[in-house]
């Protein structure tokens, strides 16, 4: 203890001079007082963090044995018991100390020297009473916190306690040492020994000093009994503080190091002669690293105002270095000033050490990645990025370090090297170190290849915690290779052959086609010389060849090579100097003029037979540019439009061009320019030089894309005849449908002449009404207004009828029209109306009912109407003849409009008997009929129209037991293509 | 009693109905219209005085079913069928289940006038025959089976003589038997007699 030193030196100093021992023994005695109280705070405050320690244990202990999970209330109990347990068996350093655990609610759940105590609440008991801020044990468990105090107990006496918070039990465990049992355990150790001080000073010194006199002897041995009691309560009173497992000390306010016990001197290795008395900072602990020296200054600066300082630091053991959760803590005399600090250090749990370790190990990885030019970074065991250095950020081309942070790096492998990668990464994390080129993906997508070196990370136990990988972007490298790579092949490859020449005209290198074209082995070659190969280069002339080739860095000659058969061969030779470390080397490379001689030739051949071949087809092959001008056409042109290929490519195309077919053609113009390689057929008329126009049928081929023809390349031929040919068998089918017409007109004609008579049967009543009203009228009776009123109105009603009966001829004459082969926009309503009026009356007739389901919005149809016209009676007329021998009294036609896809389908549907399946591949041929009186032709006609139409016509059962016709037209918008698809199926 | 005939129109052509209709109201007959034969059969009155107007080819029930429904139903109604077809089957069933006339579309000028006109003269004179034939029947009841089988042989020619011989009575007899019938029936001659029981059928109905 402190204050035995200064006794002692008052002791020695006695010896040598009252005077002085005397003023020292005054000294000594208020000294002494002062050490006293100043050394019992301190004590008291070490016995109060020890008890926090020891409540702190037996958290630990119970935590420990629950897993951090929280308890059932018979857990709890055994918990409690386990405490009290525990705490029997715990070496405690005072007798009286005693420990209880105060449940969440603030009741005493266990009092191990008072068991009555149990159940009472200390719920408001402030804890601190010393402190500004007063905490009450409710407080202290809403915080969770742990604390060490001097307070009073719930009897009143003082007393130091250590409150440990014990998560899952959510209660506090508190052990308390009364200050008492300290106090005299104080006084019974140093007490005595200060009075004995006091009286020693006042009564001794004297009486030593006289024996002084008479010999040291007997001084010495009071003065050795003096010493040995103070050793022997130094050692007892040591006992606490180096009984303790933390590191306590003592400090003067400037930070003076007064004390430390023997766990911190141990854990230093140090002798309390290399500390003491020296400034803390200077102390061996706080060595080697000024950061922390600074921070300890500070630290003891704030401590010295009276604050309480706390901060985890690492400090210099003899062994190592470890961290510590350090506290200094200030010690207060009865006026309030800070008169002493209390320096303590606690180990940390290795967990906590192993923690900081790798936090301050990331530290340090962070600093020596953040500056390394390679790419280093820190995959955890799922290969996510959990660190990348600046260098590694820009190699992925990643702004910032977010977009790649938790990443996984195996996407950005390319597939090449993924597996290969994942491998690695998984033979790191079992602890391997391994290298791997691999190719990947940067950010924005280029590929880039690395060099990976790599080794497992590991945490302060020694366990793989990451993959720490240091690569570095060898595209450039790998590039460069490859570029040397291709340079060799393509040399080593190349069919010419290829010289690297020495000064001494001895070959460097060869490459095989050398070696082949020559007829020398490789080997044979490198060990030759120009002079052996070619004989216009003898040794004597070299030099000057050299000269001349150093001075013009480029040389291009012919010359001829002597082959190993001994055969000339005639080459061309471009020769070009190349220095390069200091050395200077001739690159020759050769040409075969002989066979380039012989591929000119064969060119030449070719052109010509293409030419030939162009030039004498029949078809007319022209080239187009895309702005339509003309660039080239074969001379047949001479024969179909009678112009000479010269004459005809001045003059545009669009002026030859029939003036109904230039909106088509521009029209398959566009549409060939808008798309490589398409393809377009067509037939159009282009005038003669004689005026007349020729029909020529044309395929133009998109090739703008395509080297060396980079036009449109159109092939026509003069289908004029054939075209004619076409158009009289086109003709004589219209005069057949026609004909048929005609034929179904007769059939219908009974029907249509009694429809016709009805409106004339109205006529004549009418007339005859009128007739009779003016011949029985009187004289004057013209005047009579109702008479006039219905003369109007039988006049009107005449009118109406005579156009009904002029309608139906119309109607019928429409019919037995000849097809002016027009094609027109139509409307399928208007068709299918007028078709169904024109055998309404049969339909009537035969009680036949139509239905049509056809949706407004439908397109207009191309077509010959008066073709279209004709299939659909002709249908009509089929179903109701077919309904006609119907039994049912139910006879129905159905007539439907479908849109699908650029075509409408018509279908018409009967309920009649329907058709015999094996007729129905015949049904559409010529002279085929099921009827008894019928020619056979309707249907093979009608399919001949809607095919000219460029639809189709089907027959099939329906689910009515009947017959479904169904053909297609194309939509209006297609006018142009239905136009040519006419043409064509003709 | 006053005659005031209606004209039935019946054809599914509302031109042709309307025609008709103008001809009829010329001649200043009333007349009906209707679009079917069923139509017509369900609202016409039988007790009113007319004749009828039909198309032969009609949705529904036909012109000469009509008619054949009318004869079947004993309803004495001048018909007259018009078609578009005058086919001679058609034509002579028709005539032969008593119709009038028969007419082909269209009909020439005043055809149809002339027939309606003859149909309803017919049907007037019918009208009137049937009050006076009714008024013979019930006097011809009132005959004695002597008087009727005296006015049998009246009816036959036999002179008086030998209608006595035959029933083997006095010609005295026969001559008072003689003028009771014609006191009885009231007529004034024996043609009119005669007339009389032959359109009353008097004669057959009594056997």
């Amino acid at each position: 203890m402190a204050e035995n030193r200064p006794s002692t030196k008052s002791f020695r100093l006695a010896r040598t001079s009252i005077g002085v021992l005397l003023v020292a023994m005054l000294v000594t005695a208020v000294a002494g007082w002062l050490a006293f109280l100043i050394s019992r705070q301190a004590v008291l405050n070490s016995v109060a963090h020890e008890s926090l320690s020891l409540a702190q244990t037996l958290v630990n202990n119970v935590e420990f044995e629950l897993n951090d999970s929280k308890v059932s209330s018979q857990e709890r109990t055994d918990l409690l018991e386990h405490i009290a347990e525990v705490w029997e068996h715990q070496e405690r350093p005072f007798d009286n100390s005693f420990v209880c655990v105060v449940g969440s609610n603030g009741n005493v759940e266990l009092h191990s020297a008072k068991p009555d105590m149990v159940g009472i609440s200390v719920a408001s008991s402030v804890i601190n009473p010393n402190a500004a801020e007063r905490k009450t044990i409710l407080d202290l468990l809403a915080s969770k916190g742990s604390l060490a105090v001097q307070n009073k107990d719930f009897f009143g006496n003082d007393q130091l306690a250590g409150y440990a918070y014990s998560p899952s039990m959510d209660a506090l465990v508190v052990v308390h040492v009364p200050a008492s049992s300290v106090e005299s355990h104080f006084l019974s150790t140093a007490l005595p020994w200060v009075l004995a001080l006091a009286f020693m000073a006042t009564l001794l010194i004297p009486i030593s000093i006289g024996l002084s006199h008479l010999g040291y002897l007997s001084s010495d041995r009071e003065a050795e009994q003096a010493r040995q009691s103070q050793r022997q309560s130094d050692r007892r009173f040591k006992a606490i503080f180096d009984s303790t497992f933390q590191f306590i000390g003592l400090m003067s306010v400037d930070g003076t190091l007064l004390e430390a016990n023997q766990t911190a001197l141990n854990f230093g290795g140090l002798k309390k002669e290399d500390v003491l008395n020296k400034p803390f900072w200077e102390t061996y602990w706080w060595r080697g690293d000024d950061d922390r020296v600074q921070q300890l200054k500070g630290a003891i600066a704030r401590a010295a105002q009276g604050e309480f300082v706390r901060y985890s630091v690492s400090v210099l053991g003899a062994e190592s270095e470890e961290i510590i959760d350090f506290t200094i803590q200030p010690v207060f005399n009865d006026d309030g000033k800070v008169v002493l600090l209390v320096p303590e250090g606690r180990l940390i749990t290795e967990q906590r050490v192993a923690e900081v370790k790798l936090a301050e190990s990331e530290e340090r990885l962070k600093a020596v990645i953040d500056t390394e030019p390679e790419c280093v970074k820190l995959l955890d065991k799922d290969g996510r990025v959990l660190s990348l250095n600046p260098a590694g950020l820009k190699m992925v081309e990643a702004e910032s370090l977010d977009q790649v942070l938790h990443q996984s790096i195996f996407p950005v492998i390319d597939d090449e090297h993924r597996e290969a990668y994942m491998a690695m990464h998984e033979r790191v994390m079992q602890g391997e170190t391994a290298q791997l080129e691999f190719g990947m993906y940067s950010l924005n997508g280029a590929h880039r290849w690395m060099d990976t070196h790599a080794s497992p990370f590991r945490d302060a136990t020694g366990k793989v915690i990451g993959h720490l990988a240091v690569t570095r972007d060898i595209t450039q490298k790998k590039m460069v290779e490859k570029q040397l790579r291709f340079t060799q092949f393509s040399v080593d490859a190349c069919s010419s052959p290829i010289f690297w020449i020495r000064q001494d005209a001895s070959f460097f290198y060869v490459n095989e086609a050398a070696a082949l074209k020559f007829g020398y082995p490789r080997d044979a070659l490198l060990s030759m010389s120009v002079h052996d190969i070619d004989p216009s280069y003898p040794a004597e002339v070299w030099p000057d060849y050299w000269e001349n080739m150093q001075k013009k860095k480029t040389l291009n000659f012919t010359t001829e090579i002597k082959c190993r058969d001994g055969f000339m061969i005639p080459v061309e030779i471009s020769t070009h100097l190349l220095e390069t470390e200091g050395e200077e080397f001739v690159f020759a490379f050769v040409t075969d003029i002989a066979e380039r001689k012989v591929a000119e030739d064969l060119i030449r051949v070719n052109e010509a037979r293409f030419r030939a071949l162009v030039e004498n087809s029949y078809d007319v092959i022209s080239m187009f540019s895309t702005n339509g001008r003309m660039v080239y056409t074969s001379p047949s042109v001479k024969r179909v439009l009678g112009y000479e290929p010269a004459q005809i490519i001045d003059i545009n195309p669009g002026a030859i061009l029939h003036p109904d077919d230039r909106e088509s053609v521009a029209a398959v113009i566009k549409q060939l320019v808008g798309q490589a390689d398409s393809i377009s057929h067509g037939i159009y008329r282009l005038r003669h030089k004689n005026g007349s126009y020729r029909t020529v049928e044309a395929t133009a081929t998109n090739l703008l894309d395509e080297p060396g023809v980079n036009s449109i390349v159109t092939i026509f031929r003069d289908i004029t005849e054939r075209y004619v040919a076409e158009e009289r068998l086109r003709e004589r089918e219209t005069a057949l449908a026609h004909v048929a017409r005609v034929s179904t007109m007769g059939e219908i004609a009974a029907g249509i002449a009694h429809e016709i008579k009805q409106p004339l049967h109205a006529v004549a009543n009418f007339a005859t009404a009128t007739t009779v009203a003016l011949r029985s009228a009187p004289e004057d009776s013209i005047q009579n207004p109702q008479l006039s009123e219905d003369l109007v109105e039988w006049n009107g009603a005449i009118k109406t009828a005579a156009q009904r009966a002029t309608a139906i001829v119309q109607r019928l004459r429409k019919y037995a029209n000849k097809s002016d082969q027009s094609v027109e926009t139509a409307s399928v309503v208007t068709l299918i109306g007028e078709a169904i009026d024109l055998i309404a009356f049969e339909t009537r007739r035969h009680k036949v009912e139509i239905e049509t389901d056809i949706p407004t919005d439908l397109p207009d149809v191309n077509c010959d109407r008066i073709q279209i016209y004709q299939v659909l009676v002709n249908l009509l007329k089929n179903a109701y003849e077919v309904l006609k021998l119907s039994n049912s009294d139910e006879r129905k036609i159905w007539i439907r409009a479908t849109q699908m896809e650029g075509q409408i389908q018509l279908s018409i549907s009967d309920n009649g008997s329907g058709i015999d399946t094996k007729k129905q591949g015949k049904i559409f041929d010529a002279f085929y009929t099921t009827k008894p009186n019928g020619m056979g032709m309707g249907l093979a006609i009608s399919r001949t129209i809607v095919e000219d139409h460029g639809g189709s016509m089907s027959v099939e059962e329906n689910e009515y037991g009947g017959a479904t016709f169904a053909f297609t037209l194309p939509v209006a918008s297609k006018c142009l293509a239905s136009s040519q698809e006419r043409v064509d199926a003709v | 009693m006053q005659y005031n005939p209606t004209v039935y129109v019946v054809d599914d052509d509302q031109g042709a109905r309307d025609s008709v209709r103008a001809l009829v109201r010329s001649m200043g007959v009333t007349s009906e219209a209707f679009a079917s034969a069923e139509e017509f059969l369900n609202q016409f009155d039988a007790s009113q005085p007319g004749c009828l107007v039909t198309d032969l080819r009609m949705d529904g029930m036909s012109g000469v079913e009509l008619q054949q429904k009318l004869a079947e139903s004993g309803i004495h109604l001048p018909v007259i069928i018009i078609t578009a077809h005058a086919e001679t089957q058609i034509t002579v069933k028709a005539v032969k289940t008593g119709a009038v006339t028969v007419l082909e579309k269209p009909c020439r000028e005043f055809e149809l006038f002339d027939a309606i006109r003859a149909a309803l003269v017919q049907d007037a004179k019918f009208r009137k025959n049937v009050g006076a034939q009714k008024q013979f029947q019930e006097k011809f009841e009132t005959l004695s089976a002597d008087e009727r089988k005296v006015l049998e042989f009246m009816m036959e020619g036999m002179a008086n003589k030998v209608i006595a011989r035959r029933l083997d009575v006095s010609i005295r007899t026969v001559e008072n038997r003689r003028q009771r019938v014609f006191e009885k029936t009231g007529t004034d001659s024996l043609a009119e007699l005669v007339r009389m029981v032959v359109e009353t059928k008097a004669v057959s109905i009594s056997e």
